[in-house]
């Protein structure tokens, strides 16, 4: 069987349903003369005043192809109307899920809106009311959805939002609190003041000699031949061949920089509780190998 | 000309890149860092080594309040909540638990450092126009060996004119946050920082949020740091409610720019009608150490008498003297009539 009849007589099944003979027909001498003829097929079938489709009736009360903008929002969540649906509850309180048996479904449904139109019998809180817009200057609407104790943004298992609604919740809260409209707490940033003022001891009691507080550029740290590091040590990005007999010294902050470690020593590269060889390429020619300290690598 | 056009483009650039004289290097972020941001209060004079001296220390960590209700307040930060711990402790245990509790809240009210704006890098680690139109892009090289300070990484940059550069701030910022990400830090800064947001939170008086906010996402020395934290600043001194920052960390810095700019006036107003003498007398004598040139520093300091050392300022150096004046008088007459109604007390009691 040739391929064109193979197609041919998928055509026909695919399409003998919808259009009847003719159509298949036409189509049919579309796909043998090129695609130049789906165009008019189509044209012809719009034209037929059968197959008019006919407008779907939607309800009004479940429409929600409008979009609702923020400021009525606002101005609704002030209003008397909201103040006799919902009183002082949370939007969410006086919800009740459907679901069969004693406990619900692990997750709520992916979503009460579908084409504009609400298409459960039960919309969850956010879809129901259509005035409910979930926007980051909403801020009276988005606290309902957020716990009072820690801040967090309650679960649906408590809030029985759809999924959608949950998802829209959270971008909604997350560009709040970027704006500083919700505010919340970070973890505790500990300064190390050495970083800030070299010369700070903490565990002196002089007065710091003043010294100019600009850290100087890191390149300024001279790399000489032995790859001694300075009282900050790290050996720096390069490869670096040392060529004393105790390797890289490395400090109380050492370690040997960004290269791979050839070690020639049979004991391997010495590491206690914190020390790792990093990321160097060093080529030790001593037989101890890259002394790390408490610290080092 | 003939050899010339046979070159190709690459190596044509090359060619006039290495022959012309030096070219300025191409860092248009660099402006960012200090032409167009207005000037701070800590551009003409160092403030780092005043900051960081003990006496001051000492001075800002004794006028932050120890209100540890405040200090050890509960913190929205979607943790999980832990049901409260109720214990029968000796005296010795108490105390022991007083102890740790105290080392706590220290820990807790470290102030954040208040140094110079950095100074934008401009160093150039090597010039190779061999390499232009090498790519299209910029490559950074960033060192991620663990333990060394962010602040010391190295961070070079290849330009695509072929200059190996140092990295600038934004730059180095950038890349920090993505190799070696700080919590409560992100990699585009929170859209509170910007003028309007700002103001807005400000209106609010959420002070301590943005003040946290900008320990977290900015480093000291930043000028945005400096722009946000300045603009807290005078944000509360505008609304004299200096008692917001009180028993936290950013007390200390907030005392501290406000004597740099002499601005100290209405909150000694303020601590005279909370009755805190000697805090007013602490912010006196800082000052006195960071003015050393003001006329009231030869004044003999008296533990014992704060009320005096603020007098002796507002005679001499206070720029609002009417009000602190008014305050003054109007705590001594409290206290003398205190005194009078206790003397009354004491006489209807036969004593």
């Amino acid at each position: 069987m040739s391929v064109s009849s193979l197609v041919a007589g998928v055509l026909r099944a695919a399409t003998g349903l919808h259009t009847g003979r003719t159509g298949a027909r036409s189509i049919l001498q579309g796909w043998h003369r090129g695609v130049a003829l789906s165009a008019a097929v189509r044209c012809e079938e719009n034209d037929d005043e059968d197959n008019v489709k006919v407008k779907a009736e939607v309800d009004p009360a479940k429409d929600r192809s409008q979009v609702i903008p923020v400021e009525t929002s606002l101005k609704y969540m002030q209003s008397q109307a909201y103040q006799t649906t919902y009183g002082d509850d949370p939007v969410w309180k006086k919800y009740r899920r459907n679901f069969k048996g004693a406990f619900a479904p692990r997750e709520t449904r992916k979503t009460c809106i579908r084409s504009g139109v609400i298409s459960t019998g039960n919309p969850c809180p956010a879809c129901r009311d259509e005035y409910l817009v979930l926007d980051p200057v909403n801020v009276t609407l988005l606290r309902q959805f957020i716990s009072p104790h820690n801040n967090a943004i309650l679960p649906t298992s408590t809030t029985n939002l759809c999924r959608k609604k949950q998802q829209a919740l959270t971008v909604a809260v997350r560009q709040a609190r970027d704006l500083g409209l919700l505010t919340f707490d970070i973890p505790f940033r500990h300064y190390h003041y050495p970083d800030y003022y070299p010369t700070v001891d903490s565990t002196s009691s002089t007065t710091p000699v003043s010294h100019s507080t600009e850290l100087p550029p890191p390149s300024s740290q001279t790399r000489d031949s032995t790859g001694h590091s300075d009282s900050q040590g790290h050996c720096g990005l390069a490869a670096v061949t040392l060529e004393d007999s105790e390797g890289c010294h490395s400090d109380s902050q050492g370690h040997c920089g960004l290269a791979a470690v050839t070690l020639e020593d049979s004991e391997g590269c010495h590491s206690d509780s914190q020390g790792h060889c990093g990321l160097a390429a060093v080529t030790l020619e001593d037989s101890e190998g890259c002394r790390s300290d408490s610290r080092g690598r | 000309m003939e050899v010339w056009r046979r070159l190709s483009v690459g190596v044509r650039a090359a060619v006039r890149a290495s022959t012309s004289p030096p070219a300025r290097v191409a860092a248009p972020r660099l402006a960012r860092t200090c032409t167009t941001l207005p000037t701070t209060a800590y551009d003409d004079r160092d403030p780092a080594p005043l900051f960081f001296d003990t006496n001051v220390q000492d001075i800002l960590k004794r006028v932050t309040g120890r209100n540890y209700n405040k200090i050890f307040r509960r913190r929205f930060d979607e943790n999980k909540l832990k049901p409260p711990k109720y214990e029968f402790l000796t005296e010795g245990q108490l105390n022991e638990q007083m102890e740790e509790a105290r080392k706590k809240a220290e820990a807790l009210l470290q102030m954040p450092p208040v140094v110079r704006q950095r100074e934008a890098i401009q160093e150039v680690v090597s010039r190779d126009p061999a390499l232009t139109g090498l790519d299209t892009c910029r490559y950074v090289f960033t060192d991620i060996s663990y333990g060394i300070s962010d602040r010391k990484r190295f961070i070079l940059v290849r330009d695509l004119d072929g200059t190996l550069r140092q990295a600038s701030w934004e730059e180095r910022d950038r890349m920090n946050q993505i190799y070696n990400p700080r919590n409560g830090r992100k990699l585009l800064p929170y859209k509170v920082f910007e003028e309007k947001n700002l103001k807005n939170v400000l209106e609010r008086e959420e002070y301590e949020f943005v003040l946290d906010l900008a320990c977290a996402q900015y480093e000291p020395d930043d000028p945005d740091y400096q722009r946000v934290t300045g603009q807290v600043y005078e944000a509360l001194e505008a609304r004299r409610c200096y008692q917001v920052l009180h028993s936290t960390r950013h007390y200390g810095p907030l005392c501290f720019y406000l004597v740099w700019n002499r601005k100290i006036d209405n909150m000694l107003t303020t601590l005279i009608q909370e009755e805190m003498l000697s805090e007013g007398a602490d912010i006196v004598c800082l000052y006195h150490i960071l003015h050393p040139q003001c006329k009231s520093a030869g004044h003999p300091v008296d533990a014992s008498q704060p009320l005096q050392t603020i007098k002796a300022y507002m005679e001499q150096d206070s720029l609002q003297r009417a009000k602190l004046q008014l305050a003054i008088q109007s705590y001594m007459e409290i206290v003398e009539q205190r005194q009078q109604h206790r003397e009354e007390v004491q006489a209807a009691h036969g004593l």
